[in-house]
């Protein structure tokens, strides 16, 4: 039988004695999203059982329809109509999920970066635990279109909204605190996002995590930044910019 | 569509959902009405109320939940069934504490829906029935005077015309005529049935309800007959 290896005598060892694992960046960033994989289901499912649901009613009812004694094939059309339109819904909420945990290249489409953060805190809303926190966006006039992949530039923005609400601490019970604020505007060849919020009182702002880590992937691969600025006393800043589209 | 058939609200912010819902209910014989805001529904409370709604839970602005609060506040006491796509279980809970009579877990089955409605309608029914009534009843107990319902309550507290008599100071043969004229206003054909009626205009102090939209108040002579009712008692205890 192979003997044990020994336990390493201390816990401070130095980078030669243990060499870091050669994961591929690649690999690493594909761990980081399924580790993310579990919170963003419950969201996915939110987005299944709707068409779910429908496609349920739309069958019974077509069934219904069609068996009286006077079919109404007229309505019952209907109803298959809605049930294709609820597959095709359920098809594009699956897509969402395998975009966020599959490698693959972002795509360079036209992407409208309001909608998309409209989108993601509307995914912030949709989780009962986060519902009470407060997001006030604003949005400054004539934002161009940004260039990337919707799916992607959703989930970057969800995910410093959610740093956002960590790193602000916990809620007090039954009081208010301050909002969390987003703000979208047009700089010259670019579009900024920015997430404002309250500076913790215990401690440094952690720019680190794996959410924060998936959204510098994103942010990334589409050639746009982010910055966090800590300079105010009360406010913490994660400004991000997206190139615009040129068609 | 029959016109006379019950009439079913339908809210959820997902307008697929309420297309597709309200399709099976009319298929199995119900009249709809939709709303993806649950602001349209608040404004239109006292049009037409329907025989239940069923409601989503989380929606953007108003939640199910807050529904059912503004709707009991402004005194519709239509049954609710909620719709939830989330296990989330404190908010089941609350919804069931909010007085749902029923909650669906989406994606739920056509059978889970009609059964769900089926068991609104019934309760519904049975509410409305006990509400009217309890409105007919007030309807009698406001043609009495204020004497009249004292000796009404006094009476059916089991105290003989004599005792009420000495209670309200006058005369036996006085009492005698309001008794008379409570048993017709009332058109109650036995004591018992007096007592009934006092009990339960003791039992349910609601200040108000609505009927079909409308408005019935509790009349003054219901509060007179309360008031004697719980005097007498505490004295008795005493």
């Amino acid at each position: 039988m192979d003997s044990m290896p020994a336990p390493s005598s201390h816990l401070g060892a130095t980078k030669s004695e243990n060499p870091p694992l050669q994961v591929p960046w690649s690999e690493r960033e594909r761990a980081t999203r399924l580790a993310l994989a579990g919170e963003l289901v419950s969201a996915v499912t939110h987005d299944l059982r709707q068409p779910l649901t429908a496609i349920e009613m739309n069958l019974s009812a077509a069934l219904l329809f069609l068996s009286g004694d006077e079919p109404r094939t007229d309505r019952a059309i209907e109803a298959l109509e809605d049930i294709f339109a609820q597959q095709r819904r359920m098809s594009e909420a699956l897509q969402a999920l395998e975009d966020l945990v599959v490698c693959r290249e972002p795509r360079h489409e036209r992407c409208d970066l309001t909608a998309l953060a409209r989108e993601a805190i509307a995914l912030i809303r949709a989780d009962p635990s986060m519902r009470e926190t407060s997001i006030e966006l604003t949005v400054g006039p004539q934002t161009p279109a940004v260039s990337g992949d919707a799916t992607l530039i959703r989930q970057a923005l969800l995910n410093v909204l959610l740093h956002a609400i960590d790193a602000s601490g916990p809620r007090p019970a039954g009081g208010s605190t301050e909002p969390i604020r987003g703000a979208i505007s047009n700089l010259e060849d670019a579009v900024e996002a920015v997430v404002s919020y309250p500076k913790p009182a215990d401690g440094p702002v952690t720019s680190t995590g794996p959410g924060l880590t998936l959204a510098r992937a994103v942010i990334a691969a589409h050639g746009a930044t982010i910055k966090i600025d800590e300079s105010s006393e009360s406010t913490v800043r994660v400004l991000t910019t997206w190139p615009t589209y040129a068609g | 569509m029959q016109d006379d058939a019950p009439l079913v609200a339908v809210i959820d912010d997902d307008t697929a959902t309420c297309r597709a819902v309200s399709r099976l209910l009319e298929a199995v014989g119900y009249r709809v009405r939709t709303y993806t805001n649950p602001r349209d529904y608040l404004d239109e409370l006292d049009v037409a109320p329907p025989i239940c709604v069923l409601v989503d839970i989380l929606m953007p602005e108003v939640d199910g939940l807050a529904l059912l609060r503004e709707m009991r506040h402004a005194g519709s006491d239509v049954p609710a069934v909620f719709m939830t796509g989330t296990g989330h279980v404190p908010t089941v809970v609350e919804a069931m504490k909010e007085g749902a009579l029923d909650l669906l877990s989406k994606p739920f089955t056509a059978d889970a829906l009609c059964s769900a409605i089926a068991r609104a309608t019934d309760s519904s029914r049975r509410v409305h029935g006990e509400r009217r009534d309890l409105v007919d009843l007030w309807r009698q107990v406001e043609k009495l005077t204020p004497r009249e319902a004292e000796v009404a309550a006094l009476v059916a507290c089991g105290l003989l015309n004599k005792h009420v008599a000495m209670r309200i100071g006058t005369k036996e043969k006085t009492v005698k005529v309001h008794r008379g004229r409570v048993m017709q206003k009332l058109q109650a054909s036995s004591l018992a049935e007096l007592v009934r009626m006092v009990d339960r205009l003791h039992s349910e102090p609601i200040p108000f309800v609505k009927l079909d939209g409308v408005e019935a108040r509790r009349p003054r002579a219901a509060d007179i007959i309360t008031d004697v009712l719980t005097r007498e008692r505490s004295q008795k205890q005493a």
